[in-house]
């Protein structure tokens, strides 16, 4: 063997088995819905691939365990046994103890533990060949590494001719120990009828010395899936104690390596479909065609060529514009790898809980940036489980309401204009709004709830601290409020809104930008500066006349728009750029826009025009100011600053408040 | 050694003669295939693989092949040579007696 460090394979390796998880636990989770031999098949593939890649990349402990698994696999893929909700629950276990694996390797911490060995046990327990080795037997012929081993190895046809060579295999095992190999002759054919490259024999190997299970099946690795494999220990021993059965007790211990990885060890790159960079290699090729066509233009030009040059820039306009979108996309992701997490959530916060729950997730294709993906997972989590903890009946309790007993969770992401719209929607008990009000009186949030709307009492819900459940369930009571939701939300530039109807249950609308890289943006001018207005946040601009306006004690300036009085935020002031500004309202514009839910004018000049902004940090170049969420490069070179409407009208709440 | 890989069946009366070639692995099997076929029409055949250095799986299948069938048939089978590497192979895949190798080398 050569030394070439597998190292460097290994983030490709862990992003790949990470995938494979992903599809054996949704796979999983339809095979106890009832399921098909195709969803075994996909499961055992992504087992198999897992192995394969643990025992090439050096790691034996994580081989063994899914070895366990895949021979489990095996059984349900031969119909040797029928699939039933505890070898699904297994299962579903050990895939959460391989992502603790992968953790520790990822680490480089040792990767298995007290936990993965129990539940390497229960497997192999479970894998009930027709004289099962005793988990008893087994645990210490793993540990110790057994005696005598019986290999039936009967390679499928194609094998050698897919370059498996059973010398190799033979002269490792020959390595382990003392080999007894006796072949099997009987599906030799005549020579006339032999093709030399197909593979008629077969061998039943007895391998004798201290070696562990993991250690043989290691060598055939590279043709699981070309060949019938048994590896059976040659019990010679006294029988061992009662075997085990598939003990519940681990159930928790199997969550908790779970919770503290996730932020751990973040892969930090991405993986890109071929077909995007293909369309990017496409779209480069006509940027240099245009290129080259603008570049005639050096030698010499005249006025009658100025028509040609027009259509020239034109398309580099439009070919940079797609370049720019295509870019962007090799950031985008679906959605589905978050949502891909909840079908097995739901399922087990439902059974915790005692409620049935029908999960359905709708536009899992829609893609949205990597970094927004990356943070939108821990709000949404927390949204469903409330949605289940808090939102959803017991059957009983439905059955009174008049509903059936199974609930249902939807969840749905869309595009919307230039955003990403995620609802969590529940067809539960609605928001329970004497209980909110009750809460917020006992915390002081509110002196009383006379004449507030149900809206506003919903709004209550996002305040910091605030929990309604009626006892604390391991699900609520973590001390991480719907507060903590919005301002995760809030700080990716979207929002969370709420509706509710008692009896009919709630929907939670996350509206979350598509990138954070660009934005879409008004350029304003105030004095001699530059403002970049997010377009997702204005609702219009309007040119106030005198009577529009009031001033009210305090300083607070108020316009009247469409039917309410909004109040007026000066950027001049906000900024202190006061310089050359426009002081009277009827002489600028203003600037509707929107953010935590509230609507203020903003005062400006004037508005230059829409354009794209590539937002440069100003935290990572300068330091973090409030209201300004970043800055761009303007195509004279000059900066302009990019606002954050959200944190311009928390400011201006906090200033009117001192 | 020589070069062995060319046409080196050569029938003698009843008897016919395989040289195997150096290189004996399944690219090079077609032709050694239909040696060994010429070789079972004969009531003798001679094998000769002193000069094996390389030997593969479907190498020592293919001669397997052939002595259980010459053997069916009641033909004798000689070893006239059969280098280390090709002894081991088949000692490693269990197939000594189904070749019937003799127990060393004669020259």
């Amino acid at each position: 063997m050569s030394t070439v460090s597998l190292a460097q394979f290994h983030q490709t390796f862990f992003e790949e088995s990470h995938e494979g998880l992903d599809a054996m636990e949704s796979a999983l989770l339809a095979l106890d819905g009832g399921g098909d031999a195709e969803l075994v098949h996909r499961i055992f593939r992504a087992a198999h691939s897992i192995k394969g890649g643990a025992a090439t990349f050096g790691f034996p402990d994580m081989a063994a365990f899914t070895h366990e698994a895949e021979s489990l696999l095996d059984e349900l893929r031969d119909g040797r046994r029928a699939v039933d909700a505890g070898i699904v629950e297994l299962l579903l276990r050990s895939v959460d103890c391989l992502r603790g694996m992968f953790a520790r390797a990822q680490a480089g911490e040792p990767l298995a533990d007290a936990h993965s060995e129990q539940l390497r046990q229960e497997l192999a327990a479970a894998v009930g060949r027709d004289a099962a080795p005793k988990p008893g037997a087994a645990k210490r012929a793993e540990a110790a590494g057994t005696s005598a081993w019986l290999i039936r190895f009967h390679p499928h046809q194609g094998m050698l001719a897919g370059g498996n060579e059973p010398l190799r295999m033979f002269r490792e095992l020959a390595e382990l120990g003392a080999l007894k190999v006796e072949p099997a002759l009987e599906k030799l054919p005549a020579l006339a009828s032999l093709e030399p490259s197909d593979c008629h024999l077969g061998w039943t190997i007895e391998l004798r010395g201290k070696v562990a299970r993991a250690a043989i099946a290691s060598v055939f690795d590279w043709v699981e899936g070309e060949c019938d494999l048994v590896i059976e220990e040659l019990v010679e021993a006294a029988p061992e104690p009662a075997p085990v059965a598939t003990a519940p007790t681990v159930a928790a211990a199997a969550s908790a390596p779970r919770a503290s990885r996730e932020a751990a060890a973040e892969a930090s790159s991405v993986r890109v479909g071929i077909d995007k960079i293909d369309s990017l290699i496409d779209l480069v090729g006509e940027l240099v065609i245009t290129q080259s066509m603008l570049d005639t233009f050096r030698e010499g030009f005249d006025a009658q060529r100025i028509e040609m040059l027009q259509h020239g820039l034109a398309q580099l306009a439009r070919h940079t514009r797609s370049l720019q979108e295509s870019v962007m996309g090799i950031r985008m992701l679906p959605i589905a790898s978050v949502f891909n997490r909840f079908p097995r959530m739901v399922r087990d916060l439902g059974q915790k809980l005692g409620k049935q729950v029908k999960l359905d997730l709708v536009g899992e294709h829609t893609e949205l940036d990597k970094t927004v993906l990356e943070k939108i997972g821990d709000p949404l989590v927390h949204l469903v489980r409330n949605a289940i903890d808090h939102g959803l009946e017991t059957p009983d309790r439905r059955r009174a309401a008049g509903k059936g007993d199974i609930g249902t969770l939807r969840l749905e992401a869309s595009h919307r204009g230039g955003s990403i719209v995620v609802e969590i929607s529940d067809d539960g008990a609605g928001l329970n709004r004497d209980a909110i009000v009750a809460k917020a009186l006992q915390r002081g949030l509110i002196g009383s709830a006379e004449g507030m709307s149900d809206e506003a009492v919903a709004e209550l819900i996002f305040q910091p601290g605030f929990s309604t459940a009626a006892t604390t369930t391991d699900l609520s009571g973590r001390g991480v409020g719907m507060d903590v939701v919005r301002r995760n939300v809030v700080d990716l530039g979207g929002n969370v809104a709420i509706r509710s109807v008692v009896g009919k249950g709630s929907v939670f609308t996350i509206t979350l930008p598509l990138t954070l890289a660009i934005i879409d943006g008004l350029t304003a001018v105030v004095g001699d500066e530059h403002y970049i207005v997010p377009l997702a946040s204005i609702v219009e601009s309007v040119q106030l006349r005198g009577e529009a306006l009031r001033t009210v004690t305090g300083g607070g300036e108020l316009f009247r728009f469409r039917d309410g009085w909004l109040p007026i935020i000066r950027l001049h002031d906000a900024f202190g750029c006061a310089s050359g500004a426009r002081s009277e309202i009827e002489q600028g514009l203003v600037i509707v826009v929107e953010g935590e839910g509230a609507r203020v004018g903003l005062f400006v000049d004037e508005l230059i025009g829409q354009q794209q902004a590539v937002v440069k940090s100003l935290e990572a170049n300068y330091r973090r100011v409030v209201g300004i969420s970043g800055a761009t490069i303007l195509a004279d070179g000059s900066v302009a600053l990019i606002v954050d409407v959200a944190g311009l009208i928390r400011q201006q709440g906090r200033r009117k408040a001192a | 050694m020589g070069s062995s890989k060319a046409k080196s069946a050569t029938a003698s009366g009843a008897t016919t003669r395989v040289v195997l070639p150096a290189d004996c692995r399944i690219a090079d099997l077609p032709g050694v295939k239909s040696e060994l076929q010429a070789a079972l029409i004969t009531p003798a055949a001679e094998l000769d693989a002193s000069a094996v250095e390389r030997i593969d799986t479907a190498a020592l299948q293919l001669l397997a092949v052939f002595c259980r069938e010459a053997g069916a048939k009641g033909h004798t089978v000689t070893w006239l040579g059969a280098s280390t590497v090709l002894r081991d192979a088949a000692a490693l895949l269990g197939l000594t007696q189904t070749l019937e190798l003799p127990a060393a080398t004669p020259a």
